[in-house]
């Protein structure tokens, strides 16, 4: 093996031309660093999506019209019903200092019980009737008796201390036709028990009041989140005094506590992980030239940077957080060249020549798995491909070049000895170690996957606590699934928007929809209305302002009395168009229900919200979608086709990764034993993660797999580096390298398992649980098998 | 039902003047005083009424009796008995309205609407007389002769009230007329006036 795959590096010819690879390294470097200042870093999640599922980009641009992304929830209570003044004039006090620039202004409101208000869909009504609606009315004005009962209602009203205000209205409306509509209003009412006026909603048990406002800081920005988390705190001090009790929720507390989390978490982190790699020095480096060994993973990450620069218009966040992973991994090239060199100059060139064939073997095969990466449908993983295979790569050039010149000559250093364990110590390793592999064969159908973001957050128990008061007080407004009716026009969309809920209403009557629809129909159903008022008002028409004329006169009505009911139906009505709803005091609710936002591309949405419950799920199917010109998003469902989304490509990557690592390794060593016995620490470190994982219930998630990826592409290369000291007898500290890479990835990602954020603390015990067992895998067990399978050359 | 707390308000402020006395002096202020000093030693209020309404749409005066019961700071009991039953009960945020047509009681909150925002600014102001108050939302102006006679007009002009009239005779107020813009005019004649009786709590609670 090592005849036919000898790697021609000579050490003198790099010394005697130390000045032409130092230039060349250096203006590559040069190079790659400016390259790197022109990267452009996007915080589109849309990458995380396969692009044979646009329908998830779609769904994720669209969830950020969801109320739970821009509303601002604060809750106002008093125990005592006495306090009520106190909290109402609180409440409107605070309402009224949340502006810009962390407010929206909100939009005119003239409330729901207006004169506007009144008139608009009094005058309307003929596009607003239904069949039922015009049997209602033909009972209501064929019965003498009902219509003498509404004047003498009217009369009664005329004679309360209000008669000023309550004139007009009887006037327009003596035989209460108004009241046909009170329960299409129904259908806005987003919280059952409570009315809505000016942005607040008032309990009606009448010692809670919501405020909800519109905040124009994105929840993305955890530096703006927090800024608004605190002037709106500050609010609350100032305005609202201590016997009322206060709930604030937000998108903008999360990020905030995610934020605060991180940031406290970084601190323990960064202490932990400088100790660790303080300690690892001190036991195992101990020189000034170990140092350089660190400029490896810096070379891997500013040529893989540069190169994704020149490949990628915009570059992901998420992609530029694995450079960490990617150093991680490229470190291991610079140790084994240090641990290979450092002892002396005697036979520094052989040694070269021999530990550069492990260390291109393992680059080889992590560059592999990445190359398979180039052809996932996830634009991330692609970003991330070639990030890692030039980095790697560029990792590799500079351990087998550049370092050994930094490295220079050295004296001391203790020649490395394989010792074998004794006989009872490695039956007892053996049978650990397949205990080890049984229990995590054991695990892999336990195993699950979690793409709900929410679960790789920090929430802490305080906003647990008022998300749980104000769903109980005002309902779970906040995580209704969203169906968007969508159309090039206004028209279309309203269209759509009322088959959708002619749908809703035939196929699930039981479940509560907040929609435009019974308010605002299509004009094709406006039409249907207006054909069907029109023939009821040519039969009935003149018949009912006789009635109404002669009846209100025994009443003592004057003869002109009921002049605007009858003006108010002598023409059929314009039809109803958004702008009329607006001056009719619905401008806010319309603001909420109908997207016109660049991220729709010039579509108009019409928004109806639904309760995220599996039925409905069902119900909209791709092809009912399609057929209604309707898209449904909910939390749920997006979550769920993430998590399917993950499984399917982890199994897709880890399968391929598997087959190329397996053919790559038997390709290089041409012996099946050799490949499987370079293959034990990648497979008990994986088999040891899912074995733990499975046993304390922790899913797979986006976090965990990127630190999986690490474990693969570590055990793989601490595998080659044992095979070939075990295999081929290489003269140098291949066990002390493997142990200070091993120990330095549990010092620098291990550590994060000290955090108390969700994710971090997941990626930390992924990589501590599995390279803890990689290391010992590679160490130990490796020795023993080559041991019994006679592949040991000491 | 909402607009009803627009006039309250008023309601509430007259009869909170129902006990005053006779004047004898002609400075206003002093009138207003005395209004005032009176208003504060007041915690009940109740007896009967006459309500004459012109309007417009009706080709005759409607013609209304019943009674009324305050109570401080903001309980208000306002019943028809001629010639239609009805009933208006509002006990702090709560206003339950009932009519013998219909049969039904309806309750809202006074928070409900824009109204009750008013409603509530205003019932502190008059429980209190808060005079600063009271004259930022009207002009004053105080007649004197037989009886005192205070007229309000509002200060930004609406399409609700044109003005307000109050009268005060010897023993208590005598009367109340609201004006609205367009000639229609409500005018509420005080028969029998109590002060300060103890008045049962189911007075303001549901019938």
């Amino acid at each position: 093996v090592t005849a036919h795959l000898q790697i021609p590096i000579s050490l003198a010819f790099l010394s005697k031309n130390f000045r032409a690879v130092f230039t060349a390294a250096i203006a590559l470097l040069a190079l790659g660093l400016v390259l790197c200042f022109k990267l452009t870093i996007g915080e589109d999640i849309r990458v995380m999506f396969p692009d044979s599922n646009p329908g998830l980009a779609e769904d994720a641009s669209l969830l950020q019209q969801s109320p739970y992304f821009r509303q601002v929830m604060i809750h106002l209570q008093v125990d005592d019903k006495a306090d009520r003044p106190l909290l109402l004039e609180s409440a409107a006090a605070l309402k009224e200092a949340m502006r810009q620039p962390y407010f929206n202004e909100p939009g005119p409101d003239f409330g729901w019980s207006g004169h506007e208000f009144f008139h608009y869909f009094l005058h309307n009504l003929p596009n607003l009737v239904a069949p039922g609606d015009i049997a209602e009315l033909q009972r209501k004005v064929d019965d003498p008796a009902q219509i003498m009962g509404k004047l003498q209602e009217g009369l009664i009203q005329l004679s309360g201390p209000d008669s000023f205000v309550k004139k007009p209205l009887i006037q327009s409306d003596p035989l209460g036709f108004f009241g046909l509509l009170l329960l299409r209003f129904q259908a806005l009412k987003a919280i059952p028990d409570a009315h809505y006026e000016n942005g607040m909603f008032f309990h009606q048990e009448g010692q809670d009041v919501l405020i909800i406002a519109e905040s124009g800081v994105s929840i993305t920005d955890s530096a703006g989140s927090g800024r608004m988390v605190r002037h709106l705190q500050d609010l609350v001090a100032s305005r609202v005094p201590p016997q009322i009790e206060t709930s604030l929720l937000s998108g903008h507390f999360y990020t905030q506590a995610n934020a605060d989390s991180i940031k406290r978490d970084l601190a323990v982190i960064i202490t932990a992980a400088s100790l660790g790699i303080l300690a690892l020095f001190v036991l195992f480096l101990r020189h000034r030239s170990a140092l350089f060994v660190f400029l490896t993973p810096l070379t891997a990450l500013c040529l893989g940077g540069a190169v994704l620069s020149l490949s990628f218009d915009v570059v992901s966040g998420i992609t530029l957080g694995f450079g960490a992973v990617l150093m991680g991994i490229s470190v291991d090239y610079g140790l084994h060249v240090f641990f290979a060199l450092h002892r002396g100059d005697k036979d520094r060139g052989k040694r070269l020549v021999e530990v550069a064939r492990p260390i291109v073997f393992a680059a080889l095969t992590t560059i592999g798995v990445f190359l398979i990466m180039l052809f996932s449908d996830i634009p991330a993983q692609r970003q991330l491909s070639v990030l890692s295979m030039t980095g790697l790569a560029g990792a590799l050039l500079f351990s087998l070049l550049v370092l050994p010149l930094l490295m220079g000559r050295n004296n001391g250093g203790s020649a490395a000895v394989y010792r074998p364990s004794r006989p009872g110590r490695r039956k007892w390793s053996l049978i650990l170690w397949l205990a080890v592999l049984g229990a995590g064969i054991w695990q892999i159908p336990h195993l699950s996957f979690n793409g709900n973001p929410r679960e790789m957050a920090l929430i802490p128990e305080e906003l647990i606590r008022v998300e749980e008061r104000i769903s109980e007080r005002w309902g779970n407004l906040r995580s209704m699934a969203m169906i968007f009716a969508r159309g090039e026009d206004m028209g279309t969309a309203l269209e759509n928007n009322s088959r959708l809920f002619a749908v809703l209403q035939e196929r699930l009557p039981e479940v509560q929809v907040l929609s435009l629809a019974p308010l605002l129909p299509s004009a094709s159903a406006q039409g249907v209305s207006r054909e069907l008022w029109k023939e009821f008002w040519t039969k009935n028409g003149e018949r009912i302002r006789r009635d109404i004329t002669v009846q209100g006169k025994e009443l003592g009505f004057a003869e002109t009395a009921f002049a605007p009911f009858a003006d108010a139906f002598q023409r059929l009505p314009e039809p109803m168009e958004p702008e009329g709803l607006e001056g009719a005091g619905m401008g806010e609710i319309l603001n909420k229900m109908i997207v016109r936002s660049d991220q729709t591309q010039g579509e108009i949405l019409v928004m109806t919200l639904v309760p995220d419950l599996p039925r409905v799920h069902t119900l909209f199917t791709p092809e009912l979608e399609r057929e209604l010109g309707v898209r449904f998003v909910s939390q749920n469902r997006f979550s769920k086709e993430i998590s399917s989304s993950l499984k399917e490509h982890f199994v897709w990557f880890f399968s391929m990764a598997c087959a190329l690592v397996v053919l790559l390794l038997f390709v290089l060593y041409r012996s099946l034993s050799k490949t499987l016995l370079a293959l034990v620490p990648v497979v008990t470190g994986i088999l040891f993660l899912f074995a733990v994982m499975g046993a304390i219930g922790t899913a797979f998630n986006l976090y965990n797999m990127v630190a999986a990826i690490l474990i693969m592409g570590l055990g793989v290369d601490y595998g080659i580096f044992m095979v070939s000291k075990v295999g081929e007898g290489l003269d140098y500290e291949t066990e002390k390298a493997v142990l200070v890479s091993g120990f330095s990835t549990i010092a620098g990602f291990g550590a994060l398992v000290l955090a108390e954020h969700p994710a971090l603390h997941a990626m930390g015990l992924t990589v501590l649980v599995g390279i803890a067992a990689t290391i010992p895998a590679a160490i130990v067990i490796i020795p023993l098998l080559a041991g019994r399978l006679g592949l040991s050359e000491q | 039902m909402k607009f009803l707390m627009s006039i309250l308000p008023l309601l509430l402020f007259m009869l909170m003047h129902l006990f005053c006395p006779a004047r004898g002096t002609a400075e206003e202020a002093s009138a207003l005083e005395e209004i005032r000093r009176a208003a504060r030693a007041t915690q009940t209020l109740s007896g009967e009424f006459m309500q004459v309404k012109s309007l417009s749409i009706l080709d005759e005066q409607l013609v209304s009796k019943g009674t009324f019961a305050l109570q401080k700071p903001n309980m208000i009991r306002w019943e028809y008995v001629e010639p239609f039953h009805s009933l208006f009960v509002i006990n702090n945020d709560d206003l339950f309205s009932w009519n013998e047509i219909t049969g039904k009681v309806e309750r809202l909150k006074i928070s409900g609407n824009p109204a009750m925002k008013i409603f509530s600014e205003h019932l502190l102001s008059w429980a209190k007389f808060d005079m600063e108050y009271f004259e930022s939302h009207f002009n004053l102006l105080v007649r004197e002769g037989e009886n005192v006679v205070v007229v309000l007009k509002p200060l930004t002009s609406n399409t609700i009230v044109d003005k307000i009239v109050v009268e005060f005779g010897r023993e208590h107020i005598r009367s109340l007329a609201i004006f609205e813009p367009g000639g229609d005019f409500t005018r509420i004649e005080f028969r029998v006036v109590r002060l300060n009786q103890e008045l049962p709590d189911r007075l303001f609670t549901l019938p």
